[in-house]
């Protein structure tokens, strides 16, 4: 085909395409939410300085928890979900330990201690935010009880679960969501700023 | 909804006439997709500022830069950078579908076709259900301009006045920094990288052989790599064959599912004249990348070559890789030897029963695996945080050492027996022998499994209980389908498969580089909007897959994104982007009693 019959079709398929396209663009995609109850598996898991942490008792205390999954090298998700713990601990400034942010590896093999301490770094966390990991077994047990099952890092998706300390009920965020989104949830599960 | 459509009707007609009659006057000029806005005017310093705004998220003056995101989370400039989203060569990625869309120059000023998630989409949906893209829902934009770039960058905003999705943060960015970050993103990915034909016909691989490696093993890895490239070419050629039927004449040539050639790159003398031998093959025959390879030293040589020239190189079966946090352009199996030592640094502090040890006395041989097992030992030992250092006997070339040397090494200081880090295969069995006759007088010894080879099987019974090996491969017997069915391709194929598992690893290869490049039907008129070419553009992004952005730097994003893969020598290989060592554990096991022992787990496959 010669370069000017190529150009006068490129021409004509550019005046159409336009035509075909619906003019609604998609919104984005909003985030769910839920009211939940979830049975907590009986782990022991490692957190970012190597210490053995059971997480039945990092999770049924008296304070409000957020609860992710995130992994150490993961793109466009981690940064906002992270960057939104971020937020929050600043929010509370000196009271960041008024919560208990809880971020579980999907990825433990790779997520080392020394690699989520290194993540923590990056995303100026204070005290209250731990990055937990585990063996593949335990950590696939914690994905099932919250019904976030990702059997493989390719199917990644956001969630972020709110625990109420009063009742024990969480609320499950299904979806991305702003900071005052977020904040909003979690006052309304009974977290204090 | 309807009302919108006729509303909107005429000034889409004036922009399609617009956009048409810019493209006529592009086109007509340079042919398609020349034309681009280059940054050969963008010196040297400018590309490595504006490289590092991108990769590291600083301004040219060293601060951080300033990020919002999700309309109003302010990020610090060190939790991440563009790279985290659109990837290193800017083509962008796909994660909890969110689609980062490219970056590059080449495809920012052009007009550009996205398909958002259908409405009814929900998250947790795999996806494969991306393949099937709503009709009609496609959002246009035109090509960019610097100054409708910066304004994108900085207010959200594309040139449409479309609001982006609010996962792409909103920086502050000063004038004369964003003139920096916009003349960088016209050099990422601009150019298709070397080894790929022109028409799309071909891309060029070469493999490593370096030094004297066994005839049969340089066998056993030629023909696993040519039985890859035959079920490439095979799938490939049928495709385009069925392609080229059905009278699609307006097919461009990128349409091509480019067949693979290899060709092997030996390299002879000693180590240091490498180096030059490589430079010579690719000078001559520029490759895209390198694929597999054997060497009868360490990989460094080939590793630095692949490093400076950034060519990737893919799963040198070797256990002397280079071990990286930031390398880019090697992905190896495992850290080779170097990871039974941390295997063994792991098991041994992080495990109740053996944690509180005497004190450690380390043997090491004089040979380069040895020495990466010390290597990975003692870095992971110190960064356990223990200061308990061993105390290191280095052996000379052919030495040897009796256990009572060993023990009289320790005994004088110490009450409690040693645990002993015997990293020699030479020797090694004598030792194990004269220990097992005083039990009382070690607490433990650990061994490779790597060094010892076909030793291991003749660790004495009576030294069994004490002795901890460490073993990088899997131990279940292989009854799994995919075992099953991965050895049957090789048999088929008549392909060996010798005792230092070439083959059986370069199966991998399969995935790893395959899947980048996997033939899929292509469908010109899926979304009915006349012009396959730009859509099947914008769906191959969407799957992560290599077609019609074949950048070296893209390759590695999508082999980031895959999913983990089974294996027949490991219990897991497993991905992420920037990761580049796929297998990240190692047993630690014992032998079990009798004449055939077997392999009894001591540990998981990662220690933690
Ligand atoms: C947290 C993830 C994230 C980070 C970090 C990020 N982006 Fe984005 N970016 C996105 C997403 C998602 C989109 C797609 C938005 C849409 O189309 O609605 C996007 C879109 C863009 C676009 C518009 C493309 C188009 O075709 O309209 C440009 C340009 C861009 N990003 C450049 C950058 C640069 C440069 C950086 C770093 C300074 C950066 N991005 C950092 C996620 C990110």
């Amino acid at each position: 085909m010669t370069r000017t019959s190529f150009t006068l079709l490129t021409l004509l398929i550019l005046i159409l395409l336009p035509l075909a396209i619906d003019p609604v663009l998609a919104e984005e995609i909003k985030y769910k939410r839920t009211v939940e109850n979830y049975t907590i598996p009986d782990v022991t898991l490692v957190n970012q300085n190597g210490a053995r942490v059971k997480l039945k008792d990092l999770i049924t205390s008296s304070k409000p928890v957020v609860l992710d999954f995130i992994y150490g090298t993961c793109t466009t998700i981690c940064p906002v979900l992270s960057a939104g713990y971020t937020s929050l601990q600043r929010k509370l400034g000196e009271k960041s330990t008024n919560v208990h942010l809880i971020s579980i590896t999907i990825d433990p093999e790779h997520d080392t201690p020394k690699v989520m301490k290194e993540y923590l770094k990056r995303y100026q966390a204070r005290p209250g935010w731990d990055f937990l990991t585990g063996s593949r077994s335990d950590i696939d047990k914690v994905m099932r009880a919250f019904d976030s099952y990702i059997p493989n890092k390719m199917y990644h998706y956001p969630v972020n679960l709110i625990r109420d300390p009063k009742d024990g009920t969480w609320v499950r965020i299904l979806g991305l969501t702003s900071t005052s989104e977020f904040m909003n949830e979690y006052k309304k599960a009974g977290g204090i700023i | 909804m309807r009302n919108a459509r006729t509303k909107n009707m005429l000034g889409r007609i004036t922009a399609a006439l617009l956009t048409a009659l810019i493209s006529l006057f592009l086109f007509s000029f340079t042919g398609w997709g020349a034309g681009l806005p280059t940054a050969s005017g963008a010196d040297s310093e400018t590309l490595r500022l504006g490289e590092r705004m991108y990769r590291d998220s600083l301004l040219p003056s060293g601060e951080p830069m300033t990020a919002f995101l999700r309309g109003d989370v302010q990020v610090p400039g060190t939790a991440f950078s563009c790279v985290s989203c659109h990837l290193r060569s800017g083509i962008g990625s796909l994660e909890g579908q969110i689609l980062s869309t490219p970056t590059n120059g080449t495809k920012l000023y052009k007009p550009y076709y996205q398909y958002p998630l259908p409405q009814n989409w929900e998250y947790g949906k795999v996806r494969e259900g991306m393949w099937d893209m709503p009709e009609s829902t496609a959002i246009y934009r035109p090509a960019y301009t610097d100054q409708t770039l910066a304004a994108a960058l900085r207010g959200g905003v594309d040139p449409t006045g479309r609001e982006l999705n609010s996962a792409m943060p909103r920086y502050q960015i000063d004038d004369s920094s964003m003139a920096i970050l916009i003349a960088y993103l016209k050099t990422l990915s601009a150019e298709i990288s070397p080894g790929v034909d022109k028409e799309y016909k071909y891309i060029r691989f070469a493999t490593v052989v370096a030094g004297d490696v066994p005839a049969e093993d340089r066998e056993e890895m030629v023909a696993m790599l040519e039985g890859i490239m035959a079920h490439h070419n095979r799938q490939g050629q049928i495709r385009n064959r069925y392609q080229n039927m059905g009278g699609n004449v307006m097919k461009p040539a990128s349409f091509n599912n480019p067949l693979f050639t290899i060709t092997i790159w030996q390299l002879t003398g000693p180590a240091s004249s490498w180096r030059a031998q490589l430079e010579e093959h690719y000078r001559k025959e520029p490759v895209f990348a390198l694929l597999g390879g054997l060497s009868a030293g360490d990989w460094q040589p080939i590793h630095e070559f692949s490093e400076q020239n950034k060519i990737p190189c893919l799963l040198p079966v070797t256990d002397l890789p280079v071990v990286s946090d930031t390398d880019w352009y090697t992905l190896y199996f495992s850290k080779g030897i170097y990871q039974e030592g941390e295997s063994a640094a792991r098991f041994l502090a992080l495990n109740s029963d053996t944690a509180d040890t005497g004190r450690i006395i380390q043997v090491v041989e004089d040979s380069q695996r040895a020495r990466a097992l010390a290597n990975g030992f003692e870095d992971t030992w110190r960064e356990l945080g223990r200061t308990d250092a061993p105390e290191t006997v280095h052996l000379a070339p052919g030495e040897t050492i009796s256990a009572a040397k060993i023990l009289s090494l320790s005994r004088h200081r110490e009450k409690r027996p040693p645990v002993i880090l015997l990293w020699t295969a030479a020797g090694a069995l004598p030792v194990l022998e004269s220990l097992a006759a005083d039990k009382d007088s070690v607490k433990g010894v650990y061994v490779s499994s790597t060094l010892l080879k076909q030793e291991l099987w003749k660790i004495p019974e009576k030294a069994r209980d004490f002795t901890y090996i460490s073993y990088p491969y899997r131990v279940d017997n292989e009854s799994d389908f995919f075992t099953y069915n991965a050895r049957s391709w090789m048999k088929k194929r008549h392909i060996p498969a010798g005792e230092k598992r070439i083959s059986t690893h370069l199966y991998a290869l399969m995935n790893v580089l395959l899947d980048p490049f996997r033939i899929v039907k292509q469908d010109f008129n899926r979304a009915g909007l006349g012009s396959g070419d730009v859509i099947m553009e914008y769906q191959f992004e969407m799957m992560m897959h290599v077609r019609r952005n074949y950048y070296r730097d893209y390759l590695f994003d999508v082999i980031g994104m895959s999913g983990d893969l089974p294996s027949i020598d490991f219990e897991r290989l497993s991905f992420g982007p920037g990761q580049r060592y796929l297998s990240k554990g190692c047993f630690i096991v014992q032998l079990s009693a009798g004449s055939k022992p077997g392999l009894i787990k001591k540990s998981d496959w990662v220690v933690l």
